[in-house]
């Protein structure tokens, strides 16, 4: 008895595998996009900060591409982090951007994609320095509160300035714009941001193929 | 020990030999189910997700631990003898222990039927992405499924082997436990057909599949928490689904009516754990040697069962009409 439903199981399985339709999405979001050649892209209004900051243009670059993928044009839709997710819900967008993390209190509003890249919070020395053990008590220069608040968790002293110059021995930020300062960077991770694209919750076909894509384009 | 103690304690339970095979037999099978069940736990918990169906097959089963769990602490009980201060010895804690067990089960089981019709009606939509396995991207709905399988086959496959173990043993803890392991896959096929109706676009598939499941740990909750008092408040013997009366009762009372020094006999038995308690009330025909009569008829009684390990002859002038009630429309037919 069990061998035959083992069996049965095993059968309908391949079955499945094979419709390439699979997952589907519940409201059809992914099969609307491509009927329609266009996506509905949901956007964080400009952040308040003398140049986009790097992450909000590499989203929006992430997005063009994909909608390139899909051979579809974008319809660009400005909101606040949770008036989008509220449209996406609503399923009058189809997808949102604008800062979502892995860990943000917004998760269980909508679907997060798997990361599309993770980002060391991490301090930043002069090139000939030697990297410090701990951090406890130093002064380290800041461009944002957020970060600020990691470095007191180590128990050092955050100052936040505009920018960070040359003549701050110790900073604290993005690994990648540390480095961009030509600096040395530490092993110590003050926070790891994982940056997420919202999809509605539901539509698993398009979850899937926005995962598909990033996986593509991380590998690049 | 007293010498005037007053209280004289049940005798010691002990197994035939052939059944003390069994009991190992059983002991190591019931070991297997519980490392199988904590490795299902932890798959279910890490792939589970978004998905409700799957939440309610992990929450059934991490219950389910308990059962397996009790029989061994159990096994630990079954050496120690009854002594002045439980003369009856210490199975009623597993009979508490059981009760207990099935009434968590029947509270989960109604927790997680309101919590899936919550989630129907708030219309939640289960996400299921990717999920990055040796090296290659597949959709997290096949490892779900294939968890499944895993916490249903095995599962399957252990209660098959358990149940005759469980008959022969007369153990109601193991019986259950076998009969809710074969009872398995009916729980993971309904995950199943959830988390494959939401790949189709069903979102409200996987809610209705968890829906499906907690009716059925309801049902077994129920059926259990019967079964768990019924043997709490002395039900006569029955057979191990608590539905008819055991046939040990009437060959007791047969053979005592056989007895030429007996004129008329009632019996009353209770179970405790395997083990059957009789009080034979005999009203004798004649009172010659009565003392060698009525011990060699307990010793020849009890080897008509290895259960009937505990048989008190009364003797008495007449039986009370009042005492020959036949009870309710809940007494077990005779079989």
């Amino acid at each position: 008895m069990i061998i035959t439903r083992i069996k049965l199981l095993v059968l309908l399985l391949p079955l499945l595998l094979s419709c390439s339709d699979f997952p589907r999405d519940a409201e059809g979001t992914l099969n609307r996009i491509k009927s329609h050649r266009e996506i509905r892209v949901g956007i964080i209004d400009g952040v308040s900060h003398p140049q986009p900051l790097a992450w909000y243009r590499r989203e929006i670059d992430l997005v063009k591409e994909f909608a390139a993928r899909l051979d579809s044009k974008t319809i660009w839709i400005h909101g606040t982090q949770s008036s989008l997710l509220e449209l996406l819900n609503k399923h009058e967008l189809d997808i949102a951007i604008g800062g979502y993390t892995e860990d943000s209190p917004l998760k269980s509003e909508a679907a997060f994609t798997k990361p599309y890249t993770e980002e060391r919070i991490t301090i930043g020395v002069y090139a000939n320095e030697p990297l410090p053990e701990k951090i406890k008590g130093l002064t380290i220069v800041v461009t944002d509160a957020a970060v600020a608040a990691y470095v007191k968790s180590k128990e050092a002293l955050p100052v936040i300035k505009n920018e960070i110059s040359d003549t701050d021995r110790y900073a604290a930020g993005p690994e990648r714009a540390l480095r961009a300062m030509n600096r040395q960077v530490s092993d110590i991770t003050l926070h790891t941001e994982r940056r997420v694209i919202a999809v509605p919750k539901g539509e698993n076909a398009l979850l899937v193929e926005v995962e598909k894509f990033i996986a593509d384009y991380e590998s690049k | 020990m007293k010498a005037n103690n007053p209280i004289i304690s049940v005798p010691k339970k002990e197994l035939p030999p052939a059944l003390q095979k069994t009991l190992k037999q059983a002991t190591r099978y019931e070991w297997i189910t519980i490392g199988y069940l904590i490795s299902v736990t932890t798959i279910m918990f890490i792939t589970m997700q978004s998905s409700q169906a799957m939440k309610a097959a992990w929450l059934e089963d991490t219950l389910s631990l308990l059962p397996s769990v009790f029989f061994l602490i159990a096994r630990k009980f079954y050496d120690r003898p009854p002594n002045s201060n439980f003369p009856f010895g210490y199975h009623r804690v597993f009979s508490i222990a059981f009760q207990l067990g099935a009434f968590a089960l029947l509270a989960l089981g109604l927790f997680l039927l309101y919590d899936s019709l919550v989630t129907l009606i708030k219309e939640e939509r289960p996400t299921i992405g990717l999920v990055n396995l040796f090296g290659s991207n597949i959709w997290m709905g096949w490892v779900m499924i294939a968890a499944l399988l895993w916490s249903a086959i095995p599962a399957m496959i252990l209660g098959r082997k358990k149940m005759p173990l469980a008959k022969a043993l007369h153990n109601k803890i193991l019986f259950t436990d076998a009969h809710t392991q074969r009872a398995d896959w009916q729980t993971a096929f309904a995950a199943i057909v959830g988390v494959i109706g939401v790949g189709f676009g069903l979102w409200w598939a996987d809610a209705a599949a968890a829906c499906f499941i907690s009716i059925s740990i309801i049902q077994d909750g129920v059926a259990r928490l019967k079964g768990a008092v019924l043997d709490l408040i002395d039900q006569v013997p029955t057979d191990l689904k608590n539905k008819e009366q055991h046939p040990v009762v009437a060959q007791v009372h047969a053979f005592f009516r056989q007895q030429p020094w007996v004129k008329d006999v009632r019996i009353r038995m209770r179970e405790a754990g395997e083990i059957f308690f009789t009080e034979v009330f005999v009203i004798p025909a004649q009172m010659t040697d009565i003392l060698k009569q009525t011990a060699d008829a307990v010793d020849k009684v009890k080897k008509i069962d290895w259960k009937l390990h505990d048989v008190a002859i009364v003797l008495v002038e007449r039986f009370d009409e009042d005492q020959q009630r036949t009870g309710t429309d809940k007494c077990p037919p005779h079989s």
